[in-house]
């Protein structure tokens, strides 16, 4: 069984054991059109009633091994399924090696040259079979062979003459002619056997190297998401407790504070505050990169851009801002959620900043010039990103130059973000902004 | 607002000492009795025993960066004992854990706590969302794994 296994995967075993049955359909059509065509068309003299009946014979034994198999596939308990398709597999060939010598037999044993079919079945026992077990099938087929042909020699079993096929009237049925045929055909089936068996291991040995190299490396991610998720949980959850420890000191739950203590706790809360912005903020970068695959489902647009904008809703309205939303109802595409929305929130949010009071914040989306995508845009009427920063204000940790006029700490990675996930859609973002006058970014993503 | 819920009970169950301690300052104004358990199996028995009218539930417990918060807000709503009293889960964990689509906006949907407060929390907010399940008397989860609506 373990040497079994090592051969041939289940998978790959149940396909063969199908495949098998099918090629023998075809191999009962074919024999009844040689028969035919030999018989009739050819007018070769043979015993077309023995042929004829192992070719209804076939017919039957493959329809019995069609059933068997259907009713094989029924069993639940894995292993023994295996067990039997095996065996199944390895009947299925002995079987069709003794069809073989017995449609030999009837249509002239050593004189027919459809001996070599037996090659056939060294290939097919070769790859589904264990190299022991191929080679038992080439000593079968050569047994069987064997018997006929000198069964018909010594007239144990009678010898059809292929009258009409063989020139001139001879009988190849000599003391000479047999053995050298013999051994031609016992040299090729083993060769055949053992070319076969190490090309078929060859390959299945880079199968499973390939197969357990995946493994490692699912491994591999699954122990780098874990390490982040660690990471993530120790990092914040420490700055959050220095951060609710100070805030309970600041709200005076653990005694009231003069004014000095009290301005530089405050200092020291809205720092932590800050370095968890920045740890949520890095973490949520390495986690997309590190993502091989993304969650896909269908989205509502509308949603999306509802849910970020109620992030930044009291802002908003603080700062006397004017918020369009120009979305065509029931657009939708296929992407991840919590990323869009992430996305969204990361602009809008940006927009707000960087916009002072009374300020118009536009966010629109419409068809894209690109086939089946979406173009959305997020335009302000702030502040503005210098010409020469343009270029950089997606990358890792840069803010452009003018930005801290607005917002005094920022982690720079807000872009980098809404870049990560809008790239992981296989879509494209950039900015066109005018220094004073206002910023617009663009994006645009792949319906599905 | 401090006394309308006098007398209640509020259990902790947190491995953070520091946050204990902040939490417990952040509640001791409103009189409720707070418990305290410093691991979730400590904490399953008392909520077994002494019945609080909320548990507040971390996520992450030990070094081992184990989820078992998750584990046990399912364990205390199969309890017929536990399972009426309203979970607030508290937690630093915001990236998908395999089995759990974990955010603050769709944990509702799958785990069975009340609320949820992503670390860190600001006093206000927390005692807000204490005070709203409070009221609330029953949890939502009482007939796991069914959700009642609210």
């Amino acid at each position: 069984m373990d040497e079994t296994l090592l051969i041939i995967s289940a998978n790959e075993l149940r396909s063969r054991v199908d495949w098998l049955i099918t090629l023998r359909w075809f191999a009962v059509a074919g024999v009844f059109c040689v028969i035919t065509v030999a018989g009739f068309l050819f007018k070769i003299h043979l015993p077309l009633g023995f042929l004829y009946a192992g070719n209804l014979l076939l017919l039957a034994e493959n329809s019995a091994f069609s059933v068997y198999n259907w009713n094989l596939k029924g069993l639940s308990e894995k292993s023994e399924w295996f067990k039997k398709a095996y065996r199944l597999a390895n009947f299925q060939i002995a079987s069709d090696l003794i069809m073989l010598a017995y449609f030999i037999h009837f249509s002239g044993g050593i004189e027919n040259p459809f001996i070599f079919f037996f090659i056939f079945h060294m290939v097919i026992a070769s790859i589904l079979l264990s190299r022991r077990v191929a080679f038992i099938q080439a000593t079968m087929a050569v047994l069987f062979l064997g018997s006929v042909v000198y069964g018909e020699y010594f007239n144990i079993i009678p010898h059809y003459h292929l009258e009409g096929f063989i020139p001139g009237g001879t009988c190849l049925l000599t003391m000479k002619y047999i053995p050298g045929v013999l051994f031609i055909f016992v040299t090729t089936l083993f060769t055949t056997v053992y070319m076969a068996t190490s090309i078929v291991k060859r390959i299945r040995e880079g199968e499973r190297e390939l197969a357990s190299a995946n493994k490692a490396l699912e491994e591999q991610d699954r122990l780098k998401s874990q390490y982040v998720l660690r990471v993530s949980h120790d990092i914040k959850s420490s700055l959050a407790t220095i951060q609710i420890c100070l805030r309970v000191v600041l709200d005076n739950l653990a005694g009231v504070i003069s004014e000095k203590p009290k301005e530089m706790i405050s200092r020291a809360e809205q720092r932590s505050k800050n370095l968890l912005e920045f740890v949520k903020d890095l973490l949520d970068l390495s986690r997309m990169r590190a993502a091989r695959i993304l969650e896909k489902e269908e989205i509502t647009l509308q949603d999306k851009v509802d849910k970020a904008v109620s992030q930044v809703k009291s802002k908003i309205a603080k700062k006397r801002q004017k918020l369009t939303v120009e979305i065509p109802p029931g657009t939708r595409l296929i992407g991840n959620g919590a990323a869009l929305e992430e996305l969204l929130a990361n602009l809008v949010q940006n927009a707000v900043k960087y916009t002072p009071e009374g300020g118009k914040i536009t966010i629109r989306s419409r068809e894209a010039s690109y086939p089946n995508s979406i173009h959305i845009s997020v335009e302000d009427t702030g502040i503005g990103i210098p010409q020469e920063d343009l270029p950089h204000i997606f990358e890792d940790f840069f803010r452009a130059a003018n930005a801290p006029t607005m917002e005094k700490d920022g982690t720079g990675l807000g872009l980098a973000i809404a870049k990560q996930i809008v790239e992981s859609h296989g879509g494209k973002i950039w900015a066109e902004s005018r220094l004073g006058e206002g910023s617009e970014f663009h994006f645009i993503l792949p319906r599905g | 607002m401090t006394n309308t819920f006098k007398g209640k009970t509020v259990l902790i169950i947190e491995d953070d000492a520091d946050m204990i301690e902040a939490v417990k300052l952040i509640l001791q104004k409103t009189n409720y009795k707070i418990l305290v358990a410093h691991n979730p199996e400590d904490g399953f028995d008392l909520a077994k025993k002494d019945k609080p009218d909320l548990i507040i539930l971390d996520v992450m417990f030990g070094n081992g960066g184990e989820s078992q918060g998750f584990q046990y807000a399912i364990k205390m709503k199969t309890d017929k004992t536990i399972a009426p009293i309203p979970i607030l889960m508290m937690t630093s964990v915001n990236a998908e854990v395999s089995g759990y689509k974990f955010s603050d906006q769709t944990d509702g949907e799958y785990l069975p706590v009340d609320d949820f407060v992503d670390k860190p929390v600001q006093p206000e907010d927390l005692l807000n969302r204490v005070q709203k399940l409070l009221s609330q008397k029953t949890s939502i989860w009482v007939d796991y794994p069914n959700k009642k609506s609210v």
